[in-house]
């Protein structure tokens, strides 16, 4: 079975005197797993999360995504990389209010070097299940509710088919009924690929193939100056 | 693509856009209104007189003499008599002379006291002759030869009676109202103050001012007389040797009956640029500085936005924008803030002109042509558009460091 995520030795320090160190001595996940992290806020969720999407290098030791060596990649390289194989969602889900909802799910394709290559049917297929109109699509993201946000922010996470999602606390700011629709469309749409989801609303975890606490995979949690 | 992303960004900041293209805007309004100012002075000054190589005046500075004798502006000092006038119009080496006599006005159109000859010797441009457009020049006493604008604005035409008034304001109340003045020819345009002329027979001058009434004249002195005496502002000598010319000015200088002043106008028209250079130098630096601030002031405020856009930045960084997009999106704004500048400046500079042209002709006698897309131009568009990406590097780097520094700043 081929590994999505392959950690060993891995170490990272925030810049600054006070900064967070984040070291993992062993984690994998299996590709195609859903994949549940929860652990208490300052934990390194987000530390974590930036590793993996390569917006942040190790200092240390081995960090492997979809079999990419991420720690020998440059910056730029892990741009790419991130553009090409990793579609992301986030708290607030950070549509770009300027846009409209359809420029907003393609600005994936900008920067992924493969913009002509739209799949149009798979596109149509994925508006179509998350039911988002012609008329919605062309509105504003500033002028969308909630729920249509969440489904905006689904359909750009997933429109590149990326191998890895990872969703960065995405439900934080939903009431329940809206927290179970959007992981549910999340889940069903994202089938062939690998899925971190990152909470500390632990009410979810049955819904997800694995879990772990993010304490447990740190490998000696240490904050320095920690009175 | 990008370039689609940094407009509709912009435009979600349509108030902070617009003010900062309007500063910009404003400050190459200035820049290139001097410029073209500058420029078209020059042109205005040293179109007008051509051909006249001495002018002679009552003893004054030949700035002062040059000014009011071909560009009507200020005040003749002094009156010199019909004597000196006769006595160098008859030296050696003088071709051709010409009176002047200034100081009445019609409708706010100065009034020239002069002979025939004023018109064939006197020359503007690369010496080109005045032409009448319609008419011929004054041949009796009591015929005024009008310029082009003073025709044009008053609506005379041939054959019009024309009432002549004492001093130079628009509004004179001593009106000269018993001798009216037949038109008998008009000017074609040249450009110059000629255009705003009323030229009459120098020796009408004296008549009106005497206030007799034109049918107490004796016939034979409604007849023009070329060699009437009387008080002259100034005159025009033609003199075609250029060794006699020097030697003519110092005599005149030198002139013991009555103190005068001979000018070359080219010289006196070098003064004049030293002159104006010390004050276009200071506008063009201190116009060059309020497009520096503007710049400046762009500069800070795409800082300040880099606060309020860090969400979007680190939403296009975790969709793959590689940091060099974020340096792109913060440079091509200021690029395109400052185009719009370039394109607003010149278009109300262009309106400002247009409008205000016919003021600036009637009022103070200058030509401005509108404002051309010239190469000087161009180069300060390019200027302007070079330092506006220069300066925004810095906010841009700024933005870039942090992305690089603090990863794709998720939930911040």
């Amino acid at each position: 079975m081929q590994l999505a995520i392959k950690i060993s030795d891995l170490s990272f320090t925030w810049p600054g005197k006070d900064g967070f160190r984040l070291s993992i001595d062993n984690w994998q996940v299996q590709a195609g797993k859903k994949v549940f992290l929860y652990g208490p806020s300052g934990s390194g969720k987000s530390t974590l999360l930036n590793l993996l999407s390569g917006g942040i290098q190790a200092q240390s030791g081995s960090l492997e995504v979809l079999t990419e060596e991420l720690t020998s990649l440059s910056a730029r390289q892990r741009d790419r990389f991130r553009a090409k194989h990793i579609g992301m969602i986030f708290q607030q889900f950070n549509l770009l209010p300027y846009l409209s909802a359809e420029q907003n799910i393609q600005l994936t394709h900008m920067f992924n070097g493969k913009k002509n290559q739209l799949d149009s049917d798979y596109a149509k297929h994925l508006y179509e299940q998350l039911s988002l109109s012609d008329k919605l699509l062309q509105q504003k993201a500033s002028t969308l509710s909630v729920g249509q946000q969440q489904r905006i922010a689904v359909a750009r996470a997933l429109i590149s088919r990326p191998e890895l999602i990872i969703a960065d606390e995405p439900t934080s700011a939903l009431d329940t009924e809206l927290r179970d629709s959007f992981v549910n469309l999340l889940l069903i749409n994202a089938t062939d690929s690998t899925v971190i989801f990152v909470s500390h609303d632990r009410s979810l975890d049955p819904l997800f193939d694995q879990r772990f606490d993010i304490t447990s995979l740190q490998a000696g949690m240490e904050v320095k100056d920690a009175d | 693509m990008l370039i689609k992303l940094t407009v509709a960004s912009l435009l979600s900041r349509k108030i902070m856009a617009m003010l900062t293209v309007i500063s910009i805007a404003v400050s190459l309004f200035v820049l290139l209104g001097v410029d073209h100012l500058k420029s078209e002075l020059r042109g205005n000054f040293s179109r007008t007189v051509s051909g006249v190589d001495l002018i002679v005046g009552a003893r004054t500075s030949q700035l002062n003499l040059l000014l009011f004798s071909v560009f009507r502006m200020g005040e003749p000092s002094n009156n010199l008599s019909w004597q000196s006038y006769q006595k160098i119009a008859d030296e050696k080496g003088v071709s051709w002379a010409v009176p002047i006599s200034l100081g009445d006005s019609h409708q706010g159109y100065g009034v020239i006291g002069t002979t025939p000859d004023y018109f064939t010797h006197f020359k503007y441009a690369n010496k080109q002759p005045l032409v009448f457009e319609q008419g011929r020049a004054f041949t009796h006493l009591f015929e005024v030869v009008l310029g082009a604008d003073v025709a044009k604005q008053l609506r005379y035409k041939l054959g019009d009676e024309v009432h002549l008034s004492h001093g130079t304001g628009k509004h004179s109340f001593s009106h000269h109202k018993h001798h009216p003045f037949i038109i008998s020819g008009i000017l074609n345009l040249t450009g110059t103050p000629i255009d705003q002329g009323v030229h009459i027979p120098i020796a009408a001058v004296d008549v009106i001012h005497q206030n007799q009434a034109l049918e107490n004249l004796p016939l034979e002195e409604q007849r023009l007389v070329s060699d009437k005496r009387g008080a002259l502002s100034a005159f025009l000598l033609g003199v075609p040797n250029k060794i006699s010319l020097l030697s003519l000015q110092r005599k005149i200088n030198q002139n013991t009956d009555e103190a005068l002043s001979a000018i070359l106008p080219s010289v006196a028209l070098m003064e004049l640029w030293k002159i104006m250079g010390t004050v276009e130098t200071s506008l063009s630096l201190v116009s060059a500085l309020v497009l520096f601030s503007a710049l400046l002031g762009m500069t800070t405020m795409l800082l300040a936005s880099m606060r309020e856009r860090e969400r979007e930045i680190s939403v296009l960084r975790a969709l793959g924008a590689r940091a060099g997009v974020i340096i792109w999106l913060v440079v091509s704004e200021a690029f395109l803030l400052t185009l719009a500048a370039c394109a607003l400046g010149y278009l109300s500079l262009s309106l400002a002109l247009l409008f205000s042209q016919s003021l600036l002709q009637q009022e103070y006698g200058l030509y401005i042509s509108s404002l051309p897309l010239s190469p000087h131009t161009v180069w300060y568009f390019l200027l302007a558009l070079g330092m506006a990406v220069i300066l925004a590097f810095i906010p841009a780097f700024l933005a870039y460091r942090r992305s690089l520094v603090s990863g794709l700043a998720l939930n911040r």
